[in-house]
């Protein structure tokens, strides 16, 4: 079922940003439409809910955007307050604890945005490939 | 009312404006996903989401895109990661299911179930969506990368390769 990036031939691929379309590919396309257009015509979907039921789900979602924002900022004031007060605190009693501290955050702070930088870039040609 | 008006004062926290948005948009939605999942259920599930989510970043809806195409990004991004989630077993077994169903519907309203729809079908999600947007949609190379979050190359590629194996399935004495 699950196949290899290695499957995808890239350097098949014609140069130019719009290629040309082959006869034979052309008939393939449009047969392929012709089918979306058989999907289209024939599967029942749902009809759209009446526009007060929308404005009710609109309500709803942005008290559940706002809780959500609420509850986010509340956890980054205590998540702060921890840190500045735990880092106050061991600079009070103990220097070089604190020195090692801030020196091991920062390095796994700079690996942290390594690795976000290395994973953004290879974004796309193995995540969605699968 | 035209649209644009609808969608600044819906920018501007205007419900109303926004619900008539959604549900102007609700069937144009509501196809190409059936489309993009061939699962019909799966499809209402994520018009859902995708409403939910529209709800929330409108308010950085730019302009930069046709307000549908700007759904469709969302919607396409949202099919990706629950995608993505999925195992591939679950997602074999769920799409043998919906296709069954829509294999049905077809045999009620007469219409064929063709080679071409067969193979679209069992084609790989992640080819059959620019396949879709490419030349159903008429959407640029460009335009798909930034909806489905990948790079240029990557969507020809995709297109190449969707339509190759679909030339294999439905011409098997056709020329590669």
């Amino acid at each position: 079922m699950r196949k290899n990036k290695s499957n995808i031939n890239q350097q098949s691929l014609p140069k130019s940003s719009e290629p040309h379309i082959s006869q034979e590919d052309q008939e393939l396309i449009d047969q392929l439409m012709l089918s979306f257009q058989q999907i289209d015509q024939v599967i029942p979907h749902s009809t759209a809910p009446h526009t007060g039921h929308l404005e009710q789900l609109i309500a709803e979602q942005k008290v559940a955007v706002r809780q959500r924002n609420r509850l986010e900022l509340l956890c980054f004031f205590l998540v702060a307050i921890v840190l500045i007060g735990g880092n106050t605190l061991l600079a009070m009693t103990n220097w070089t604890a604190f020195g090692i501290f801030q020196g091991v955050t920062l390095v796994a702070a700079i690996g942290y945005l390594f690795g976000s930088y290395v994973r953004r870039s290879k974004k796309g040609d193995v995540r969605h490939a699968k | 009312m035209d649209e644009q008006q609808r969608i600044n004062l819906a920018i501007r926290g205007d419900d109303q404006a926004l619900a008539q948005l959604l549900h102007d948009h609700y069937t144009f939605l509501m196809k190409y996903l059936i489309k993009v999942t061939m699962n019909p259920s799966l499809a209402e599930d994520l018009v859902q989401e995708t409403m939910l989510k529209c709800i929330e970043k409108i308010a950085y809806y730019n302009g930069s895109s046709k307000f549908s195409s700007w759904m469709i990004t969302i919607a396409t991004r949202l099919y990706i990661d629950m995608m993505r989630k999925r195992k591939v077993e679950q997602r074999w077994q769920e799409q043998e299911q919906a296709l069954r169903g829509v294999q049905w519907h077809m045999q009620q309203h007469q219409e064929a179930w063709t080679d071409a729809i067969d193979a679209l079908s069992r084609l790989r999600y992640d080819m059959r969506l620019p396949i879709l947007l490419k030349h159903y949609y008429g959407y640029a190379y460009e335009e798909i990368a930034e909806m489905m979050d990948i790079p240029q190359g990557t969507v020809k590629s995709r297109i190449y390769n969707g339509l190759q194996q679909l030339r294999k399935e439905l011409m098997p004495n056709a020329k590669e």
